[in-house]
């Protein structure tokens, strides 16, 4: 679909924003994993754009799960020598180039994964999208909105694929989660609450002095938003997956208030989203004391999802079974009968033993839905389409987390100006 | 006429509540409160909470000296009470508790290396506790319920709660008061092997039974040992359950457990100094009654 075409589509259809993506989408596109995938035809090429932590994590996810995805890495690319090395060990065949506009030349190349530092996202995703490559970009999608929004528009414009690295959307109980939330289990979400916390600077080891801002480009504001764009932007999606509506307005507060050693961006951040229903979403992120660690935490009348460590309460968790004679009892009492009531054993030993420890979400919770984005991206490629929705829902994670960085940084109540709507 | 009903899961079992002549708007509050003390109670004794009272005292008290709440050294003192009282029979103070749980290999293993008089091993005072011996811990298994059940009794007495009958785990069952239609509540406590049930009457009274825990294991009822025999130094294998009846949930539920364990001279000790209660034994079909309780004693 081009991007007039999608303008009129939303505007006689859809609310802008609301979500089209469902998570029997997703599951439908797993349900193809494996199905001959390795054939010579059904490959799909891909190079690497930065292969720093996060690149070459994905290079190893993919050779680990090559029946699954039928990935084949050709290329790779960095401006970093040892990390070009290192990750030429994990794909020995693969090309090498230090310039990824070199890279992007080849032949035969289905598609890209870029994971470079935030502010190495827009240029290379753009000019692989317009040489006609898919592109799988990691979170978040650039340093500011007006890269963002030029991605999508070259995106929609291509007709190419852009993934945004947000595994969620692929994790099996987040989709079984979001399966609960929108079908009503949970009862009205009036409020969702989010955080990630961690205790420690966050900093990675610098071999020379002179390399600082270009290893720890997280830590300064010229690259990136720190534990905004960084981790937030994870928990924002799901705030916005959940709602299946985009924030009408964000406010929020953030401070260097325990790391002062010449970083940039804030050690210590709170947002709230207010969504058109009354929703409030409450996020906060610090890096000082990790004893709460992550979680989003969905709440509904009916019930509460934590959906980082899969687990569903309801509010009203059911009675024990009663034993025979309290019911014979109750019986008893309701016909004014005064009956003996058989009762007493040992001991019963309960099939639960916590008052309201919850249920999972899903029984056997193995993956954090990376293998299975990469795959999907792959069969995406496969089928020539993207997930209906799934670009939609990274590209306001990181719109409405960057509206939260100005947020903070104003002191103001921020909207989404109208024109970044897609 | 009207009938409350309170369920909940709680100390690793099930709890009711069966209030009659109340409805459920009345009943809500009490149903509230008496949560509440569950929630409170199973917070400061499970050894299965990470952070318990309890857990913080087992897993530090070697150490140092770990703060106690009030309501802790009340339950500390009550228990230096009963394990005199019963001459070591009741011992809530377990030799590498994790293990003793496991095989009975495993129990074999540890038991040789098990001491008869464990309490011993640890001194407190108003304010903190110390172990004195390593590889030591707390365990108020056979004394929590109980002990929760005599805060819920005070609570739903002080909500004016007249008639009640509660069950928890259908081990330790409590009245409060007398039948609605008059008289004591009347009870039937089944036998081992389907022999004849033991008839119990009770008003403002409580029973609590020990036996083997009754688990079901793919759909098929098993029986396992969970007490320990101090002084043989071995898990409880018998199939017998032991009855006590008391006016308190708390001294019915200890000395059943202990009875379990008692020999002969703890079981003397326990029948002589605890003379107002009613103590009955089911062995290979038959119930029988210990002591004839010197009040109270209208049972078949
Ligand atoms: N989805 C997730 O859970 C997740 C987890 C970690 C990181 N990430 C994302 O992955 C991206 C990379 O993070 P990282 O931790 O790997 O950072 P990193 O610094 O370890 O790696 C970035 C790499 O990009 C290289 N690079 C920089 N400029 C380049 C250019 N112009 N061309 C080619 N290579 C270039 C660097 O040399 C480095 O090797 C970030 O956007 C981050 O947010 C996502």
């Amino acid at each position: 679909m081009t991007y007039q075409n999608r303008r009129t589509f939303l505007k006689n259809g859809l609310v802008a924003g609301t979500a089209i993506l469902t998570p029997m989408s997703l599951m439908k596109i797993m349900a193809q994993t494996g199905q001959n995938v390795n054939s010579p035809n059904n490959k799909v090429l891909l190079g690497v754009i930065g292969t720093g932590s996060r690149g070459m994590h994905l290079m190893q996810i993919i050779n680990d799960n090559k029946n699954q995805n039928g990935i084949e890495i050709v290329a790779i690319c960095d401006v970093y020598k040892p990390h070009l090395d290192e990750a030429q060990a994990i794909a020995p065949n693969a090309k090498a180039f230090e310039d990824y506009r070199d890279l992007l030349e080849m032949k035969d190349l289905d598609g890209v994964i870029i994971a470079t530092p935030l502010h190495v996202h827009a240029a290379p995703t753009i000019d692989a999208l317009n040489s006609g490559l898919h592109v799988f970009c990691e979170k978040a999608m650039a340093r500011n909105i007006e890269d963002v929004h030029a991605m999508a528009l070259a995106h929609y414009e291509t007709g190419k694929i852009l993934q945004i690295g947000q595994q969620r959307l692929f994790d099996p109980k987040f989709l079984r989660g979001m399966d609960k939330v929108h079908n009503g289990d949970l009862g009205i979400v009036t409020q969702i609450r989010a955080f990630w916390h961690r205790n420690n600077d966050w900093r990675r080891p610098v071999p020379s002095p002179d390399l600082e801002r270009f290893i720890n480009w997280r830590l300064y504001r010229e690259y990136s938003a720190g534990l905004l764009t960084e981790l937030a932007c994870h928990h924002i999606q799901v705030g916005n997956w959940a709602k299946r509506a985009l924030p009408i307005d964000v406010r929020g507060t953030g401070s260097i208030s325990y790391w002062k050693d010449g970083r940039e961006v804030y050690d210590n951040v709170a947002l709230i989203f207010r969504y058109e229903d009354g929703t409030q979403f409450i996020y906060d992120s610090m890096i000082q004391n990790k004893k709460y660690g992550l979680e989003v935490q969905i709440m509904g009348d009916k019930g509460t999802l934590e959906m980082e460590t899969n687990r569903f309460f309801l509010e009203n968790p059911p009675a024990p079974p009663k034993p025979a004679g309290i019911v014979q009892l109750v019986q008893d009492l309701e016909r004014n009968v005064f009956g003996s009531v058989p009762i007493g054993s040992s001991s019963w030993d309960a099939e639960l033993a916590d008052t309201n420890p919850g249920e999972p979400i899903i029984q056997n919770d193995s993956t954090d839905g990376t293998p299975e984005s990469l795959t999907g991206f792959a069969n995406s490629i496969r089928e020539g389409k993207s997930i209906p929705g799934l670009f939609e829902e990274g590209y306001y994670g990181t719109m409405w987390t960057l509206l939260g960085e100005q947020a903070i940084d104003t002191g103001e109540v921020v909207k989404i100006p109208q024109q970044f709507v897609v | 006429m009207k009938v409350f009903e309170y369920s909940t899961y709680a100390m690793g079992t099930r709890f009711h509540l069966v209030v009659p002549g109340w409805d459920e708007p009345m009943g809500a509050a009490v149903g509230a409160y008496v949560s509440r003390i569950l929630r409170e109670e199973e917070d400061r004794m499970s050894r299965y909470k990470d952070h318990s009272e309890l857990t913080k005292i087992n897993n530090n008290a070697l150490k140092e000296f770990v703060e106690i709440s009030e309501p802790m050294k009340q339950i500390l003192d009550e228990c230096q009470f009963y394990v005199e009282a019963t001459k070591g029979a009741f011992e809530p103070l377990l030799h590498k508790v994790e293990k003793m749980a496991a095989s009975a290999e495993t129990i074999n293993e540890i038991s040789s290396k098990h001491q008869t008089s464990l309490w011993k091993n640890i001194k407190w005072d108003d304010h903190k506790i110390r172990f004195l011996s390593s590889g030591i811990a707390l365990d108020l298994g056979g004394f929590g319920k109980g002990w929760a059940m005599e805060k819920i009794v005070d609570c739903l007495k002080e909500n004016h709660v007249t008639s009640a009958f509660i069950s928890f785990g259908e081990s330790t069952i409590t009245t409060i008061g007398s039948h609605p239609l008059g008289g004591p509540w009347k009870t039937q406590i089944p036998n081992l092997y389907h022999g004849k049930p033991l008839d119990i009457e009770l008003e403002d009274a409580s029973i609590s039974i020990s036996g083997l825990k009754v688990k079901k294991v793919d759909g098929k009822v098993k029986k396992m040992a969970h007490i320990y025999h101090p002084s043989e130094e071995r898990m409880i294998e018998e199939d017998i359950l032991m009855l006590t009846k008391s006016v308190s949930p708390l001294r019915a539920e200890i000395l059943s457990t202990a009875l379990m364990a008692a020999d002969d001279s703890q079981k003397t000790a326990i029948l002589q100094t605890f003379s107002d209660d009613g103590f009955f034994e089911c062995k290979g079909g038959n119930w029988q009654m210990l002591k004839k309780p010197l009040k109270q004693a209208n049972e078949s």
